[in-house]
């Protein structure tokens, strides 16, 4: 039987003696499979329980950032989507407190086994944002709808999901579009907003503004037409005390509709004194305060996600990097562990004949992330370009691999290192350019090249690669 | 045998018989039309050379003082006119113009083309009322908004010669009684069908002669809608027009009463499009000729009577008015029955001789309307010549029967109260006051 735990590093005031108590460094000692859910309090103060909560689903093992979490709440007054943001929440100072507890262990049940039922991907774990999404959408198994929320800036957001991400520049709304674009979610739809075409914020004030100076200092008033006589005047032209009087004819108006009407409205420019039926509507945006005309500001879909059976499939045995698959399609990629007996095989030719050199080269394109974060369903054209480019430098010869999606490694025999780095750097250079000038993406490409050796040991190697360059 | 009684029937004829079987057209069309505009137009042409030096220094304050002129186009579905005349305001010869371009109520695209040409500065102001007020409520609407010192009424579907603005302007600089200045106006589409090119002829003849002659009688009593300049503050005191149909006359009317004189300027030309069809035409005729039942004898009969304001220029541009439209229409039925119980052997000569005569008369009244007009006429105008023999049957039967029908209708009926001119709205208030 599973069961609850506490995460904080100071015990809570209330809650169950018998519950047991861990600090977030604790967590990666515990055994997860034991746990039905975590437990975070969430004081008045629900910034750091809501930052304890972003850890945990920012690790990068499956059973941890996964892993159900309830808020033990003290009060009642937390935002709905920081409330929304955990699996559900309990009063501290219910009495009832432990027979709740046990209901939601029963309730979680479902979730709990989903996540047994994942596959280890990787020593290094769930790297890839949009695989996390995947999986924590699948194991939830419940449509994600967005709710509007003053708090975030692009107005709209899906609580459970805004703790996967580290950083603001990449928007849930890009991953999911993406995932979707994979026919790994399907899309409902919620609503349409309009957000801001400079910062992306939703915030967005429509004003009028004269169509000759650009002012919003109007004024407007109605057109009233006198059927009688003919006299068409603003409204104003015709008060006289209490009443409405013709000027022209002199007779007091009676009813709208019988002796006259509202034909229109006229505006009043108060800056330039132009005047003008029709004042040119105009946005400014709360985070930039740029002025933008409406139709050029963006308009996005607002959507509903749930997960597909591909989805599901996918979550549970590895996502085909899209880059990957692409890769496969047009270059001899083979396996990781295909790729590490050559290499083997390699240094040993190498250490007995003594007489030639080949060079092993390691790179990792940092930032393959934000591509299809920031371009969704376009990243496939992207990612041609990228195999384009690698098939047009690789040599026949040359063995090729992929790890991880973003970290390629290629065995190129008889070929020194300066040669070896040559071929590389007009590789780099290319894709380089490609990303950053062309769709200004920052992408830095990190890599190793060396000599083979018998003492050369790969995931070593790779493993050097990404800690040199992780800061 | 026609030939013969023809030749007898002539010889027979003494001076007095041929008033008795001629007096329509000697005592009245001859006199009043032909022999006045033949006398006033030998004073007018030699005159108006005399003030040449006059006109130039009209010319010289107006460009020296440059006001503004507020040009006014009030109308409905006229959307597909609008982009011809907004163009022709910029080949203006005069340039300070703002154009005030009114949609009352359009169904069609009228207020995107309007909003368009809004955005690329070819008109200054665009209103729309949602709501169709009518004609004179859209002409308001302009009114409420003009800043020009002049305002210049323009119909959707006409268009400026270069110099009509400035040539519209210059009697107010000739003579500060002068409230208002009516344009000449001719026929654009001359060629399109018969019909077209009977009125062109028949608007050289009632306009551009016609209203120049009643113009220096002082007698002039309307000055059109499609091209008509106003001094501002006068259309301001006035709160501008009255409900239509016939709002044009009725505000001439309202100017002379205030004791400003109103004038034709024969050289400010403006082209408009006329019904192409004889349908067409009897519509828009039936339409005008119930109006002058309306506003000469109900709204205005103050002017036809006694009193403290009496004015005889503006009682003769009424009586005019009244006595050669309407009751010389009846002229003519009494004609007609005159001759059926006189004389009905003769009837088919009598009607030959008229319509000689008049073919005649029509001749000369085109030659008086070339000797007026020459420098300012087309060829193709000059060239409809040849069609002045149908003339007195177009004007003779068919401009008669319309004529005598509408004011018969409105006499009996007032139809032109439940007219569809004014949306029902206005019509009905309007129907329960007068
Ligand atoms: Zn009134
Ligand atoms: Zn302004
Ligand atoms: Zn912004």
């Amino acid at each position: 039987m599973r069961k609850p735990l506490i995460v904080s590093a100071t015990a809570p005031e209330h809650f169950p003696h018998d519950m047991a108590v861990c600090s977030f460094a604790e967590l990666g000692a515990v055994d997860i499979a034991a746990v039905s859910f975590l437990i975070i309090p969430l004081e008045a103060d629900w910034q750091q329980g809501y930052a304890d909560l972003q850890r945990i689903r920012r690790h990068v093992d499956f059973k941890i950032y996964l892993c159900p979490v309830l808020f033990l709440l003290s009060k009642k007054n937390i935002p709905p989507e920081i409330l929304q943001a955990a699996d559900g929440y309990v009063f501290a100072d219910s009495e009832q407190l432990t027979k709740e507890c046990n209901t939601w262990a029963a309730r979680l049940e479902p979730v709990n086994a989903r996540i047994e039922q994942l596959k280890i991907l990787s020593d290094a774990g769930d790297s890839s944002l949009a695989f996390k999404v995947l999986r924590f959408i699948e194991t939830r198994d419940t449509e994600f709808k967005p709710i509007a929320s003053a708090r975030e800036q692009k107005g709209f957001v899906y609580p459970p999901l805004l703790p996967l991400f580290p950083k603001d520049d990449i928007s849930p709304f890009q991953v999911l579009d993406y995932l979707e674009s994979q026919r790994l979610l399907t899309a409902t739809f919620v609503s349409r907003s309009y957000s801001c075409t400079h910062c992306d914020c939703a915030f967005l004030n429509f004003f009028e503004t004269c169509p000759d100076c650009g002012s919003n200092d109007l004024r407007s008033e109605e057109l009233v037409h006198h059927f009688k006589c003919a006299y068409v005047g603003e409204l104003s032209d015709f008060i006289q005390g209490e009443h409405l009087v013709c000027p022209k004819c002199e007779t007091r108006l009676k009813q709208l509709g019988v002796d006259h009407d509202k034909a229109s409205v006229v505006f009043h420019c108060n800056a330039c004194s132009s005047i003008f039926q029709e004042p040119k509507i105009m946005t400014s945006c709360y985070n930039c305060w740029r002025e933008t005309e409406p139709e050029n500001q963006v308009s996005r879909q607002i959507q509903a996600y749930s997960i597909t059976a591909i989805g599901m499939n996918a979550a549970r045995y590895g996502m085909d990097s899209l880059l990957q698959s692409i890769l496969e399609s047009k270059l001899n990629v083979i396996s990781h562990s295909i790729f590490k007996k050559i290499l083997k095989l390699e240094s040993e030719r190498i250490a007995r004949y003594k007489i030639s050199t080949s060079s092993i080269v390691i790179m990792r394109l940092a930032g393959i992330e934000t591509i299809y974060e920031k371009l969704g369903r376009r990243s496939s054209e992207v990612f041609n370009e990228i195999s384009k480019a690698l098939q047009e430098q690789l040599r026949s010869a040359d063995v090729f691999s992929v790890r991880d999606e973003n970290i390629f490694l290629i065995l190129m025999p008889e070929t020194p290192v300066q040669s070896a780095d040559l071929a590389i750097s007009r590789l780099n250079d290319r894709i380089v350019s490609l990303l950053t000038t062309n769709l200004n993406i920052d992408c830095t490409i990190h890599k190793t090249i060396k000599a083979v050796s018998s003492d050369i040991v790969l995931d070593q190697e790779i493993e050097h690669l990404l800690r040199t360059n992780a800061a | 045998m026609l030939l013969d009684s023809f030749s007898e029937f002539l010889s027979d004829l003494t001076l007095l018989k041929a008033l008795a079987y001629f007096w329509p057209f000697f005592l009245i069309d001859m006199s009043r039309y032909l022999l006045l505009d033949f006398i006033v137009l030998i004073f007018y042409i030699p005159k108006r050379y005399r003030k040449r030096h006059a006109y130039a220094a009209a010319r010289r304050r107006l460009f020296r003082e440059r006001p503004l002129i507020s040009v006014i186009v009030p109308g409905k579905n006229e959307g597909k006119h609008l982009a011809q005349l907004a163009r022709t305001l910029t080949l203006q010869s005069y340039k300070n113009i703002e154009s005030i371009i009114v949609d009352d109520g359009s169904d069609d695209e009228t207020p995107l083309i309007c909003r368009r040409l809004l955005r690329q500065g070819k008109i200054t102001r665009f209103f729309r009322n949602e709501i169709r007020g009518g004609k004179a409520s859209a002409a308001n609407t302009a009114l409420r908004y003009v800043r020009g010192k002049y305002v210049i009424h323009l119909d959707a579907d006409s268009h400026l010669s270069p110099d009509a603005i400035e040539k519209v302007l210059l009697p107010f600089y000739m003579d500060d009684r002068i409230g208002a200045v009516g344009g000449d106006i001719r026929v654009a589409n001359v060629n399109s069908t018969l019909a077209t090119r009977f009125q062109t002829i028949e608007y050289f003849k009632t306009i551009s002669t016609g209203r120049t002659v009643s113009s220096e009688l002082g007698i002039l009593r309307i000055i059109g809608g499609a091209f008509g300049a106003f001094r501002t503050d006068i259309l301001q005191r006035l709160y501008g027009w009255d409900v239509g149909p016939g709002l044009d006359g009725d505000i001439t009317m309202k100017i002379r009463k205030l004791g400003y004189k109103v004038v034709h300027e024969p050289f400010a030309v403006c082209y408009t499009n006329v019904p192409d069809s004889f349908r067409k035409l009897a519509r828009q005729r039936f339409r005008w000729n119930r109006s002058l039942v309306r506003f000469r004898i109900r709204k205005h009969r103050d002017i036809l009577l006694p009193s403290k304001n009496f004015n005889l220029s503006n009682f003769l541009a009424s009586f005019d008015n009244i006595f050669f439209n309407l009751f010389l229409n009846m002229k003519w039925w009494l004609y007609l029955a005159q001759l059926l119980i006189i004389d009905p052997g003769h009837i088919e000569i009598i009607m030959l001789i008229n319509l000689v005569l008049y073919g005649v008369a029509n001749i000369l009244e085109f030659g008086i309307a070339v000797a007026l007009l020459a420098g300012t006429m087309y060829w193709r105008e000059l060239a409809l010549f040849v069609y002045l023999p149908l003339i007195p049957l177009y004007t003779g039967f068919y401009i008669r029967s319309i004529r005598s029908l509408a004011y018969l209708l409105e006499f009996v009926c007032r139809v032109s109260y439940f007219d569809k001119w004014n949306p029902w709205k206005v019509s009905n208030v309007v129907r329960n006051l007068e």
